[in-house]
């Protein structure tokens, strides 16, 4: 019913003229001194006809309506609705066009970027087998580096397969211990040279997640914090069941920039004295955490630092 | 003399890997000819294979298939791809572990250790590292000196296999964190000097004095008298 007004926009001259020419009628008939009832009849007459014939054209209008509004074109009826349907159809053929030009152009740079990934993984490992061989500062501080290369091909890897359709999700239950562990011990070296403690004496939770895909989200956590940690610790810890907290002592974030840090490229006051920051760390956390269902958050005071919470908790999963 | 061969086309890991086997006393043997990888095996006849997936002519997998059509010795595949879909394959194979590049000498070494342990039943060293007439039995975690055989606890075993795997050089108290850490061990340095002092103790205890010398300001030094 709701159409009804927009059916009687739409065949609004042509009940204006039928008013008009019943007006005229009427008009005439009065002046010409006929009697009521000759004026009356043929007027509730031809109105009637008007009602059926028009309730009937409605009816085709909806359908119509309804046809459209599911994106299928009715038959044309009249040349400019033919016309308008090539249009249509024109451009329906080029939009689909594009869309798969560029989706298959989309194609082949990830399927390159991702050969890229794994091919520079072959001399990242040969450098780090041959590093670990040398007991020194230098090769301490390479190794440093060295992370931080890994650390960013892992990056490009997550980025590329968040969009992607064939990413693999193994969802199941964990211990999270059996996450943070290897996480921390990958940046063993930094925490020693570094000189930060930690404390972390393991959570003991369970949770429903994938492995690999919160490896990443506290991969990263950790890295900044040892990353913007010049001295004290980091603690990793979970007060509440299921809220997983990441403490640093570092540089903290300003207040202004807080709730900006899990937007895409945002570096923040941090970020533009430290050339390093591509404002995209944390942005893929949050993307990752959203598509696994947890939530990731973070509270910070200037120089005392910065605590991430992540909770790993999710309701609306279940187990496959 | 455990033989380890590798085929591998990146150089820089092939030797790593084969520098920290040999560290070891593993007899490592690097691919020539990829084209001959059977010949090499027949005339090679390792005890453990490791191999890469991405080969250059043959990948690793048609060569896995091949060696166990004959053979049943134990393939560690080393691969840069992660995903579930290329550890699945490699298994099915007949692959006996995976490991995915980058990776840890130490990780390398314990799954090299553990394969060739369940594989043969008898010793072939390899499991022990020996230095100035003691023995450390990487088996039971136990320390052998004149006939006498002490349990060590576990930072204290982590910090010997450390120092004889180094032995006669200086290893930097960094790289013992490192190693305990990679053991789970979230030690800082105060607790470094405490479990060296508690090391020390217990090696006086079956009369190894002075095993482990301190090098002022950089680390200590296991000499093999």
């Amino acid at each position: 019913m709701k159409l009804l007004p927009e059916y009687l926009k739409a065949r609004s001259k042509v009940i204006f003229l039928f008013l008009a020419l019943e007006v005229i009628f009427i008009v005439t008939d009065v002046l010409f001194g006929m009697r009521s009832i000759i004026v009356i009849y043929p007027v509730l007459l031809s109105l009637a006809v008007l009602l059926i014939a028009g309730v009937a054209d409605m009816l085709l209008f909806c359908r119509r309506h309804s046809m459209l509004e599911r994106e299928e074109l009715p038959e044309a009826k009249s040349l400019i609705e033919e016309d308008y349907r090539k249009i249509i159809e024109k451009l329906k053929e080029e939009a689909e066009m594009s869309r798969l030009n560029s989706s298959s152009e989309y194609n082949n740079m990830v399927e390159y970027y991702t050969v890229w990934a794994h091919q520079i993984k072959t001399p990242i490992a040969a450098m780090r087998l041959n590093l670990q061989a040398e007991d020194s500062e230098n090769s301490r501080k390479l190794m440093g580096d060295l992370n931080r290369i890994e650390s960013y091909v892992e990056m490009v890897l997550t980025f590329l397969r968040l969009d992607s359709n064939s990413t693999d999700y193994l969802i199941k239950e964990y211990d999270l211990d059996e996450i943070i562990r290897p996480a921390v011990r990958k940046f063993s070296r930094e925490f020693i040279l570094k000189r930060l403690s930690l404390e972390y004496e393991g959570v003991n939770f369970k949770t429903i997640t994938d492995s690999k895909w919160l490896s990443f989200i506290v991969e990263q956590v950790i890295s900044n914090a040892v990353k913007y940690t010049s001295e004290g610790k980091i603690s990793i810890y979970m007060n509440e069941p299921g809220i997983l907290c990441i403490e640093d002592t570092g540089i903290g974030i300003a207040s202004e920039d807080l709730p900006r840090i899990f937007e895409n490229g945002y570096t923040g006051f941090n970020g533009r004295e430290d050339k390093r920051a591509s404002g995209i760390g944390l942005y893929l956390c949050k993307r990752v955490a959203d598509s696994l269902g947890h939530k990731i958050s973070a509270e910070s005071s200037l120089g005392k630092g910065t605590k991430i919470s992540i909770d790993v908790r999710r309701s609306d999963l279940r187990v496959e | 003399m455990y033989r380890v061969y590798i085929v591998e086309d990146d150089k820089g890991i092939a030797e790593g890997i084969s520098n920290c086997l040999s560290a070891w006393e593993m007899e490592v043997r690097i691919v020539s000819d990829f084209r001959n990888v059977m010949a090499e095996i027949e005339e090679f006849v390792p005890h453990l294979v490791i191999m890469d997936i991405t080969l250059p002519f043959m990948g690793g997998y048609h060569w896995c298939q091949e060696i166990r059509k004959t053979s049943s010795v134990p393939i560690i595949f080393i691969s840069s791809a992660t995903d579930n879909m290329n550890i699945v394959m490699a298994m099915n194979m007949g692959a006996d572990d995976y490991i995915p590049k980058p990776f840890d000498q130490s990780v390398l070494i314990a799954k090299v250790q553990a394969l060739l342990r369940r594989t043969y039943d008898f010793a072939k060293g390899s499991f022990e590292l020996k230095a100035a007439g003691a023995v450390l039995n990487t088996n039971d975690n136990t320390l052998s000196y004149n006939g006498e055989k002490i349990e060590l606890s576990r930072n204290e075993y982590r910090i010997l296999l450390t120092l004889m795997e180094n032995k006669g050089k200086v290893v930097s108290r960094e790289r013992l964190m490192e190693a305990l850490w990679e053991t789970d061990c979230f030690v800082d340095e105060n607790t470094l000097t405490v479990n060296v002092g508690r090391l020390r103790k217990t090696l006086e205890s079956v009369g190894l004095n002075d095993l482990i010398k301190t090098k002022f300001g950089v680390g200590y030094i296991l000499e093999d008298k």
